[in-house]
């Protein structure tokens, strides 16, 4: 069940009217709990499990480390949360990868490895939830948050349905006290809320899912198009991953934000980013604070000499990388964006700090931040290093075998597009949205969502990073 | 609460005024848009499945009934896989926009079927014919039809789902933004409004689809079957039981709705290896006024002659055109006895 299913908006519909229905907070939470793991068993009920084991293990190991002064005891049950969190995800979505490479390189040394390979299934959202779980008990070791001693609350902070299969990635720190104090019907901002799970319904449906057969058909075999195919195809899936994600993202913090519970934003317009590290700041927003606070800071952050921090950045995104899936193409895809942000820090120290900081600077430097973050894109979106190669030289330097040309139209979508990405950037500083008079502002939802239905593919493909 | 109904409500409103607006722009069948480019002077009009499409000639229709260059002309609306309940929106489409010449729509008869087959779910002809009308008519008999509960369920959600997604014109938006930036669409030449641009395309190997292809090398390999429908078929008593309450009901509706546009049916049976009872009864019964039943051997011994046909179910160019001819002749005689009547 996806979020642009209509059996989905039938769900959170009967969802959101028996919460706010329901007196009591015990009552309301038990509801979106039991609710949260309909919808996760509508995936797959067998790996319910995994949540559980996730959310008991973490319940235990908070009241334990923050019951404790002894600072063995605290490690030992911080070791037991990661051993368990990071056993899951190890196990369920790197055991094939690290069989695969070892067994590679076992064999390019001249040892014949036969290790055991198991078809493992990746459940939907492991990365998010783990990543969730981790990071709540590990804010309880640095004494940065108490333990809830509330089951329920706990178990609804793993599996709260809006953010539970693919983010954001959200704190205990900023969602346990919302628990603790619930929102009333009346103080929810519906306006905001219904603007943005229609925003991020069309970024899905209609923007998204039309671009992908185009950018399907050319990273299937690059070899047969042209150099100038490259140049749309690429920014082609630059948008559709951006629309896929940021869409799905926007709908879990409108269906959160219309139950009572603010989600933290998780993109802001990443593709105006003015150089690669203020993209970070805009993209995945949930992620990259969490690798900075629970990774890069742990590493040594930008404390110690250059080389340090050049490495700290590094690790921080290879592993990045790697979290997104198991694969060499993604740890390759952290690994530039890591290289990336350590050679900023080496321009804005020399060369670049004597520059003058006018409006053509940020221009370029705009510009050559989206061509550098498409060109990443060519290693997330290939299917093997043979076929991002051939990509990646159709699109550096235009060559090319092949002669299948796509619509240059297709330019004028991407500069629309490209124009609404600014727009709603702007739009969002100056909340315009609950200045609109509620009737005008109810009819013209109604118009809205009419349009996207009528340009939305019915086939509802899943989202990208469901996969992660 | 009350203003909280409000806003629910000026959401319907703006949603529901804007997919009607959009609806409005959707592209209907090119055949439809075909007929209303062409239908200026016709007087007749085909409608049904592929036996229509593929065996009845309007050019030789007019010729044959003696019309003058000119002074009639028949079209043929048919289309592949046309079922009784696409017939019926199709009727009632071509009722709407009719010119005022029309005075004969010959209808193949067809069963009453809720079921449909897999392979074109969802297509743009299925989902246009699933209006309110035809949905909850196909709805009402699958709830009130001795179906297994599973099936019957399975069958409804699918007819829903077919009219959720005409009413919502979901994925239908570039289809209308194509329609309003590209010019209309010239129909003259088109091969699937066939040689005499009258909508007839009949069974030869250059214009057969390669399902219709490998059909005929099935039959030729073996036609015992068509053969065995010669014998047998005269022999077929009528079962003893009533005519579908369905049937009968979205006949009736049908016949109602074009006489009150002053058009006649005249419901047309195919030489097919099956019996139709049903349509014969609902003759006999009063049901219907006219029926021409081409499926009998006794008296069209050559419809059922292997060299006539295409395949089990179609009769190739001769056959189709001999079936025409026939056709043609019963025609007049209905047409003389309604004038008759008239006179007297």
């Amino acid at each position: 069940m996806i979020f642009t299913e209509f059996r989905f908006l039938a769900f959170f519909a009967i969802v959101f009217s028996l919460h706010w229905l329901l007196r009591g907070p015990a009552l309301r939470k038990s509801w979106l709990l039991l609710s949260s793991y309909a919808f996760y068993a509508a995936w797959d009920w067998r790996f319910l499990g995994l949540i559980w084991l996730s959310t008991i293990v973490d319940y235990v190991a908070g009241l334990r480390i923050a019951g404790s002064e002894a600072t063995a005891t605290r490690k030992r049950w911080l070791q037991l949360s990661l051993l368990a969190n990071l056993g899951i995800l190890g196990f369920f979505k790197y055991y094939g990868f690290f069989i695969d490479s070892t067994a590679s390189l076992l064999n390019s040394i001249g040892f014949e490895a036969n290790l055991p390979v198991l078809q493992i299934i990746l459940p939907v959202g492991i990365s998010f939830f783990t990543f969730q779980t981790m990071s709540y008990s590990l804010d309880i070791y640095y004494k940065r948050l108490q333990p809830t001693r509330s089951f329920l609350d706990m178990a609804l902070f793993v599996g709260f349905f809006p953010q539970l299969v693919a983010g954001p990635i959200v704190r205990a720190a900023d969602f346990l006290p919302q628990l603790q104090a619930p929102q009333k019907l009346a103080s929810i901002a519906f306006k905001p809320a219904l603007l943005l799970f229609l925003s991020g319904f069309i970024k899905k449906a209609v923007i998204s899912d039309n671009i992908a057969p185009m950018v399907e058909a050319y990273f299937a075999d690059p070899s047969l198009w042209s150099a100038s195919a490259a140049w749309i195809a690429v920014p082609g899936y630059a948008i559709q991953i951006y629309c896929d994600f940021s869409g799905y993202s926007d709908m879990a913090i409108a269906c959160a934000a219309m139950l009572g519970y603010q989600l933290c934003l998780n993109f802001n317009a990443p593709y105006i980013a003015t150089d690669i590290r203020d993209f970070w700041r805009r993209w995945h927003i949930s992620l990259s604070t969490w690798l900075r606070d629970y990774l890069y800071i742990p590493l040594g952050g930008n404390r110690g000499g250059s080389f340090a921090v050049q490495r700290n950045l590094a690790l921080t995104m290879l592993l990045g990388g790697l979290w997104h899936g198991a694969s060499w193409n993604f740890v390759l895809w952290g690994g530039l964006h890591g290289l990336a942000l350590a050679l900023q820090r080496t321009w804005e120290s020399g060369i670049g700090s004597r520059l003058p900081n006018n409006a053509l600077r940020t221009v370029l430097s705009s510009a050559f931040t989206l061509w550098f973050v498409c060109l990443c894109w060519i290693l997330f979106r290939a299917a093997d290093f043979t076929t991002a190669w051939q990509i990646l030289q159709s699109f550096t330097i235009f060559q090319a075998e092949g002669v299948q040309t796509i619509a240059s139209s297709w330019w004028i979508y991407f500069a629309l597009l490209y124009g609404a990405h600014w727009l709603a950037s702007w739009l969002r500083k100056g909340n315009l949205v609950e200045r609109i008079p509620t009737p005008a502002f109810a009819f013209g939802l109604g118009i809205l969502a009419a349009l996207s239905f009528a340009f939305m593919r019915v086939d509802h493909p899943p989202f990208i990073y469901f996969q992660f | 609460m009350l203003r909280t109904i409000l806003h629910l409500l000026l959401f319907l409103a703006g949603f529901l005024l804007t997919a009607t607006w959009i609806h409005s722009l959707v592209p209907e069948r090119q055949k439809l848009e075909w007929l209303d480019s062409v239908q200026q002077d016709a007087d007749v009009i085909f409608l049904g499945s592929s036996h229509v499409y593929r065996q009845l000639d309007p050019q030789l229709f007019d010729l044959e009934r003696g019309a003058a260059a000119g002074e009639f002309r028949s079209l043929n609306m048919g289309a592949l896989g046309m079922g009784l309940n696409e017939e019926a929106y199709l009727l009632d489409r071509i009722l709407d926009e009719s010119s005022p010449n029309l005075r004969w729509i010959v209808m193949e008869a067809l069963p009453f079927d809720t079921e449909f087959q897999n392979e074109n779910d969802f297509g743009k002809r299925r989902l246009e014919w699933h209006d309110s009308t035809s949905t909850w008519r196909l709805v009402q008999a699958l709830l009130q039809g001795d179906l297994p509960s599973e099936q019957k369920w399975s069958q409804i959600r699918r007819h829903v789902e077919h009219w959720w997604r005409r009413s919502m014109n979901l994925a239908r938006g570039l289809d209308v933004v194509e329609g309003i930036i590209s010019e209309p669409p010239s129909f003259d030449g088109n091969p699937d409004f066939g040689i005499n641009q009258d909508g007839y395309v009949p069974l030869e190997m250059a214009t057969a689809t390669k399902p219709a292809r490998t059909r005929r090398q099935r039959f030729l390999k073996d036609p015992t079957a068509l053969l065995k429908a010669a014998r047998t078929l005269p022999q077929l008593k009528p079962a003893d039981k009533p005519v579908n309450d369905d049937l009968r009901s979205l006949v009736a509706d049908m016949e109602a709705r074009a006489a009150k546009e002053g058009v006649g049916i005249i419901w047309w049976i195919h030489p097919t290896p099956g019996p139709f009872h049903s349509w014969r009864k609902m003759l006999a019964d009063g049901h219907i006024q006219y029926l021409l039943a081409h499926n009998d051997p006794v008296r069209y011994p050559a419809f059922y002659e292997v060299r006539w046909h295409w395949d089990l179910y179609h009769l190739n160019r001769e056959g189709a055109e001999m079936l025409t001819r026939t056709l043609a002749q019963e025609f007049k005689t209905i047409v003389a006895s309604t004038k008759g009547a008239d006179s007297q």
